[in-house]
């Protein structure tokens, strides 16, 4: 018995542990059901610190704004709104001179010559009486028509003046009537003598005939000479009455491109009207008008005005050739309504100045190289310092948030902003479809995100101490819906200075704004989603 | 979602088969003083048998394997509309910080022992030992399946990985000493000879979601060890695994000490204690290191510089921050030898004799890695059906699991003797089988779903398997000799 029950105990034993293995429960994988994946993801999306040039950058170049050694911070948009040359200005036309004379009848034997001498009155506009003129371009053409039967030699020669440093002398070989010769006039100095006719060049010939016995039947010389294409590099002289166009040329002020709304008062805006002259010309300046000109909608415009604007401006002109001379005058609010101009939020100025050289005639040598120019520049000096009330920034990005948004539950942003400026800012965000239908906002409620900080006692209004400030908003149900439609975003923001744009303010370089931007999601996946 | 659950139960459980691991022997076994390998739970432990050879290659064979985290019985049923649910919260939950698998194999490949005039006790073994051990962060499971927005101010311990795999071959030389009618003191020399090694030594990736801004902190400390594995898995054409270089390599010595003691407190009361497996082993063939450049090095993200991407651009901004990340993150691979400890173990055990025939035993086993004691309990029972039968059942309290019902025998045929046990007798008998379509693509591109198969034992939180032949001879106790159980 005791035998049995210990085989039997064996046996047992050996069949549990190793024969009784079996397969209780078969799962097929592809049925799972009703088992979610709820994830929660966190992450932070931004974390900027933004100084006055990182938020100036989506609207204008950074260079333009300048520090001065307090750290106070201008904005200054320059422009030329005019420019020209002399060359551009001053143009010399073609000239022509023929003179024809007799010839003596006879028999030559050996050379025989004749001289002549004639007045070249170059003709050119404005009144303009040139002493002298370099040239750097242009040619002359000289030929000789006559019925003279001996070969000739023609010096043409210029008294005073000079080609290429020599005296100038151009030698036509005739050969019979027609022969002609064309001499490149590059580096020419031509002497005008104004004592009877303006612009006149004594231009004398020399005729030598070669004589060789036989009879001379000649009865005519014609000479025909043409300066052409003349480019100076130089004028002396008295340069005449001409005017300059310096009109429709504007400033713009991009700071305004994306605001709509409000008002910002710069407390002492400036604008400069500087002219660089480098043309050896008085000039006599009218500033016809100065405008600011707003093109967002409700469009406006104010007239710049005031004692400021010199009216007429005689500008400066430099007294030796290569140098300039410069004149300037600005408006600020004590000369003229410039701040009020820049109240309504312009987005450029236009300015329309007109002249004139020589307004007193000929009383003044004058000289010009080709390359001087007279330059108008336009500088408009926004100090950050004044108020800003409802001033609407606005600005438009195209975003997808995906197609497909049914596994988020919710969407959580918080937004964290640190503030130095002395600015309150209400931003919102809306969603909206690719026909800038708005399908949804961010804030709902709208919060405030930018609690301003607090400017110190005038005059510098200093900020000590940033103003922190949390905001956080979730999105869930069908909102999410409207996020999938969204095709683009618009952000905007109004912008008050300290105490609802009552105090004046200051900005200074050193001044930040710590932005973060922070995301929760709450996702839900069925299994059956997740093949 | 489906994927995931199967990629961890195939991370789980099909390693776990592939590998074999745990360096430690049943605990059913230690009660057990007619099988001469019981000699190995306490050096102090006198075999009965005056004489014992291992048949060789068949004397002792040890398969163990386990796994403390979750258990696919909790984690997968089926529902009334026959469909399969997964329950990743009972997962979760049934997890701890740090989930260990375990797998070994003890393979003897010849062993002896003999008694000298029944004061003296001396052993010999030579044993192929291999085992590895894996652990897996629940706090990795945890980021997956909540997301770090659920788990805002945690320092998740994500990277947490940490395997450490060894072969090696074991020359043992023991002896035990009766000092008196109380106290037996006992000992084991251990000789080693690595083969193969594995040791993450520190896999430490750590991720914080602060709440109040949602910045993400991640540090990164690792450093790995390798022995032989660079040879192993080098796959250049020219290269063959030579496996009789392998299992002959002598170069990674190493050395080990068992030690014991027990205490005769009266006829029936006997109280154990050792230290097993004291020592390390020197790796110096092939090894390799892969370590942190920048060990310990952190990186916050703290979202993006909206300036800085402006000036920079895109793709320098990416740039830049992939650069920084590297400089953090990178590793550099070294070729340094370096030492392992091995797996130290103290067993604290009581017997009682109830009956000249029955015998109850408790084992507390206090086993020490990752710088943690990690314990185990078991209760046993033994009756002894003449010289022939010696049967055992045991309960055991063990990888977090408190279903551990084991059972175990030796047969003694004359000199023969046949012995088997394992600590978990239920794990083998009850499997589950997990079945899914994946699509694969045959020669001609031509795609086609194939059902996929995994079957797992329901529940295989601790498993064991202990099979083995001697030669014993004097198993009859002197009738001048009490010894120290019979």
């Amino acid at each position: 018995m005791k035998a049995k029950l210990l085989l039997f105990a064996g046996v047992f034993g050996l069949v549990s542990v190793f024969m009784a293995s079996c397969v209780k429960e078969e799962f097929d994988m592809d049925t799972i059901t009703a088992t979610n994946w709820d994830p929660n993801a966190a992450a932070p999306l931004i974390n900027s610190s933004l100084t006055l040039w990182d938020i100036m950058n989506d609207y204008d170049s950074t260079d333009l704004l300048v520090v001065d050694s307090n750290q106070f911070v201008y904005l200054i948009y320059e422009d030329t709104v005019y420019s020209q040359s002399a060359e551009e200005l001053i143009s010399i036309g073609n000239q022509s001179l023929n003179y024809s004379d007799n010839m003596v009848l006879g028999t030559y034997s050996g050379d025989y010559v004749f001289d002549y001498d004639y007045n070249f009155d170059l003709s050119l506009g404005g009144g303009m009486e040139l002493d002298s003129m370099i040239l750097k371009g242009g040619d002359l053409a000289m030929a000789m028509n006559s019925d003279l039967s001996y070969p000739a030699t023609i010096v043409m020669t210029i008294p005073g003046s000079t080609l290429n440093g020599n005296p100038f002398s151009v030698t036509l070989n005739y050969s019979g009537s027609g022969s002609s010769i064309s001499q490149n006039l590059t580096g020419a100095k031509l002497i005008f003598d104004n004592s009877v006719v303006s612009n006149r060049l004594a231009v004398h010939f020399k005729v030598t005939i070669h004589g060789n016995g036989g009879a001379n039947n000649a009865t005519y010389a014609n000479f025909n000479m043409n300066l052409n294409n003349l480019l100076f590099r130089y004028l002396y002289g008295y340069l005449g009455q001409f005017d300059l166009s310096m009109n429709n040329d504007t400033i713009g002020i991009k700071v305004y491109n994306n605001s709509f709304e409000g008002t910002v008062n710069w407390y002492d805006p400036r604008l400069y009207i500087n002219v660089y002259n480098g043309w050896g010309v008085p000039i006599r300046s009218t500033v016809d008008y100065l405008e600011a000109i707003r093109t967002n909608a409700p469009a406006n415009s104010v007239i710049i005005n005031g004692a400021g604007i010199p009216n007429p401006w005689d500008i400066n002109y430099p007294t030796s050739m290569g140098s300039y001379a410069t004149s300037s005058f600005y408006l600020d609010k004590n000369n003229s309504n410039i701040d009020a101009a820049l109240n309504i939020t312009p987005q450029r100025i236009l300015a329309l100045v007109s002249g004139s050289t020589n307004p007193n005639g000929n009383v003044v040598k004058n000289f010009v190289e080709d390359v001087s120019r007279m330059a108008v520049e336009a500088k408009l000096e926004l100090p950050f310092y004044g108020t800003a009330d409802g001033f609407v920034l606005q600005d438009t990005f195209d975003i997808s948030f995906g197609e497909d948004l049914s596994h988020v539950e919710w969407i959580m942003f918080k937004l964290y902003t640190n503030n130095m400026f002395p600015i309150d800012g209400t931003v919102q965000v809306y969603f909206c479809d690719s026909l800038n239908n708005r399908l949804d906002s961010l804030l709902n409620p709208i919060d405030q995100v930018l609690l301003s900080a607090i400017p110190g006692p005038a005059p510098d209004y200093i900020v000590t101490s940033p103003v922190a400030k949390t905001v956080s908003q979730k999105i869930e149900g069908p909102r999410i819906e409207n996020l999938e439609n969204t095709k683009k975003i618009v952000v905007s923001a109004w912008l008050d200075t300290y105490n609802g744009g009552s105090q004046l303010v200051k900005i200074y370089s050193y001044y930040k704004l710590d932005v973060r931007l922070s995301a929760q999601a709450q996702l839900s996946f069925n299994s059956s989603e997740l093949d | 979602m489906k994927k995931t659950i199967l990629i961890i139960l195939v991370f789980v459980y099909g390693l776990t088969g592939s590998f074999i691991l745990k360096a430690q022997n049943d605990m059913t076994i230690q009660g057990m003083r007619i099988i001469p390998q019981s000699f190995y739970s306490n050096p102090a432990f006198i075999p009965q048998c005056r004489w014992h050879i291992g048949i060789p290659a068949l004397s002792s064979l040890y398969i163990g394997t386990g796994h403390n985290g979750f258990n696919p019985k909790n984690v997968i049923s089926t529902n009334i509309q026959d469909s399969v649910e997964l329950d990743v919260e009972s997962m979760l939950n049934s997890m701890k910080n740090h989930n260990y698998l375990f797998l070994e194999t003890n393979e003897e490949l010849l062993s002896f022992g003999f008694k000298i005039k029944d004061k003296h006790y001396i052993n010999f073994s030579a044993t192929e030992r291999a085992f590895a051990r894996i652990s897996y962060p629940k706090d990795l499971m945890e980021f997956i399946f909540y997301g770090n927005g659920a788990l805002l101010d945690e320092t998740l311990d994500v990277g947490n990985f940490r395997i450490s795999a060894n072969h090696y071959r074991e020359f043992a030389f023991g002896y035990s000493y009766v000092y008196d009618d109380t106290w037996t003191f006992g000992a084991r020399a251990k000789i080693l000879f690595g083969m193969m090694n594995v040791n993450t030594k520190k896999t430490d990736i750590t991720l914080n979601t602060e709440s109040e801004f949602f910045d993400i902190t991640a540090t990164s400390d690792i450093l790995v060890n390798t022995c032989e594995i660079h040879n192993m898995s080098d796959t250049s054409e020219d290269y063959e695994f030579d496996f009789g270089k392998y299992i002959s390599n002598m170069k990674n010595m190493g050395l080990g000490f068992d030690l014991g003691a027990t205490y005769k407190f009266n006829d029936e009361l006997t109280f154990g204690l050792s230290v097993l497996d004291l020592g390390y082993i020197s790796w110096k063939s092939d090894p390799m290191n892969i370590k942190s450049v920048n060990a310990g090095g952190s990186f916050t993200y703290a979202g993006v510089d909206i300036s800085e991407f402006m000036s920079q651009g895109d793709s320098a901004f990416l740039q830049n921050l992939e650069d920084t990340l590297t400089g953090i993150f990178n590793v550099d691979t070294t070729y340094d030898k370096y030492k392992t400890s091995l797996n130290t173990r103290i067993h604290a055990s009581a017997f009682y004799k109830v009956t000249a025939k029955d015998q109850i035993s408790a084992l507390v086993r206090m086993h020490f890695y990752d710088r943690k004691v990690h314990p185990s309990f078991n209760l046993a029972y033994m009756h002894k059906f003449g010289d022939i039968w010696h049967v055992t059942g045991s309960y055991s309290i063990t990888n977090r699991n408190y279903t551990n019902f084991g059972i175990g025998f030796s047969l003694k045929l004359g000199p023969a003797q046949l012995y088997v046990m394992t600590d978990n007798v239920f794990a083998p008998i009850i499997w589950n089988r997990y079945t899914w379509q994946q699509e694969k693509e045959d020669d001609f591109g031509v795609t086609y779903w194939e059902t996929q198969k995994l079957t797992l034992p329901r529940n295989w939180k601790y498993m064991n398997f202990h099979f083995g032949m001697n030669l014993v001879f004097g198993c009859k106790p002197p009738k001048d000799l009490v010894p120290i159980l019979e």
